[in-house]
């Protein structure tokens, strides 16, 4: 707003960052609104530590981490709707449009995320989607990088498992899937 | 295809590092033999890749949208007052134990301030008019907790309390509650005063540094 000082080019690449940020943070808690209010709580978060992130190492990886012990934290403190409870609260605004996704593939995989534990979810998004390396989401998850792989392993398997379990609806994903053409 | 594998036969874990590219060039030259002569390997590899792909594009939605506007908005606020408040030299010190920061800094004479974590789940129903409360004090405490209440409000995040007590034995508490910008792209806070009462105010910040009691009609963000 003001001076260009180190923490406004800080909060600068904060802002480039944004849009990863929230996919991080809506796939960790399977919800635009959750998310959002994940991806401020950890800006701010950041904002007020800027002096602990060491220039030259990945700013990325650092948010991811804030992100998730806050929402380590929020389970903790059981702060956390049930996705169950998050569908009664949030379903009906949208009813038509969550119809018209869970037939969708991506639809269907969103919905298995879902249901993949915390600690699983958390690896399968930051390697698969974020694009992180074994290395690096286990710098961020403070684990070792063979707990990566073997929560990785396991939580592609459930979702190859589940989706080829569901029913197919190929046909209609081809001509009505919008996300299609984004992919 | 090479003459030997000294490698066991890949297992799940290691396909997956290899669909990945996780995997040394050596390493990977040895899955790709056995790759070769186990065709089901191949199809286990395919699936992984497909996994991540998959997984990528059902996410890549975000992507997409414009950022909410008031993150935006919100960061380049917060940035100026971090950057804003060490100009004022405030030394944030760590607490020996646990998480919460003490931020200790010189006030008006007479008042002593921490920052003490608070916790969250304060419940408040009222809203009275900051200025209100500025009334029933005598006038050197209006001032300091005016400043107090500035200091609190550029420094402490959400829900943490700033306690402080007056020369003349008026002792506060300060806790942000929540942070918005309004729709003219002002930074205001709403937060909790108590003392003998507990009273809600929200005060916005304006160009200058300068935190104003207002009544906000604000989306909170």
């Amino acid at each position: 707003m003001h001076e260009s000082s180190e923490t406004s080019s800080f909060g600068d690449q904060l802002v480039s960052l944004m849009p990863r940020l929230r996919r991080f943070a809506i796939g960790l808690t399977s919800s635009t609104h959750e998310g959002d209010d994940l991806v401020q709580s950890a800006c701010q978060r950041a904002l007020e530590r800027t002096e602990q992130w060491r220039p030259g190492t990945r700013l990325d990886s650092w948010m991811y981490r804030i992100m998730q012990t806050i929402w380590l934290e929020r389970l903790r403190a059981g702060a956390i709707r049930t996705s169950f409870l998050r569908e009664q609260i949030e379903g009906p605004i949208v009813d038509g449009v969550r119809d018209a996704d869970a037939r969708t593939t991506f639809g269907k995989v969103r919905r298995i995320l879902d249901e993949i534990p915390d600690q699983q979810r958390s690896v399968l998004l930051l390697v698969c989607v974020e694009g992180l390396s074994y290395r690096e989401a286990a710098a961020v998850l403070d684990v070792p990088t063979g707990t990566v792989m073997s929560r990785l392993a396991r939580a592609r398997k459930t979702v190859m498992d589940r989706l080829d379990g569901m029913p197919s609806t190929a046909p209609a994903e081809a001509s009505t899937d919008k996300e299609a053409a984004h992919a | 295809m090479r003459k030997r594998f000294p490698m066991q036969i890949p297992d799940d874990t290691v396909l997956m590092a290899y669909a990945d590219g996780e995997l040394s060039a050596d390493v990977s030259d040895q899955v790709e033999g056995w790759i070769a002569r186990m065709p089901a390997m191949q199809a286990r590899v395919a699936a992984f890749m497909h996994s991540r792909a998959l997984l990528q594009a059902a996410l890549a939605a975000p992507l997409h949208e414009p950022t909410p506007h008031q993150s935006a908005a919100l960061i380049g606020a917060l940035g100026a007052m971090i950057a804003s408040e060490r100009k004022r030299k405030v030394v944030p010190l760590r607490t020996p134990r646990g998480d919460s920061p003490i931020i200790g800094y010189a006030l008006a004479a007479g008042l002593a301030a921490i920052i003490i974590g608070f916790g969250s789940g304060l419940a408040w129903q009222s809203s009275v008019d900051y200025a209100v409360r500025m009334a029933a004090l005598d006038a050197a405490s209006a001032a300091a907790l005016s400043q107090a209440v500035a200091l609190t409000l550029e420094t402490s995040p959400n829900y943490r309390a700033v306690m402080f007590h007056s020369a003349s034995g008026i002792r506060q508490s300060i806790t942000p509650l929540a942070t918005f910008v309004t729709d003219d792209g002002a930074i205001c806070r709403e937060y909790l005063l108590a003392g003998r009462s507990e009273e809600i105010a929200t005060a916005c910040r304006d160009d200058n540094g300068r935190w104003l009691p207002r009544p906000v009609t604000g989306r909170r963000t």
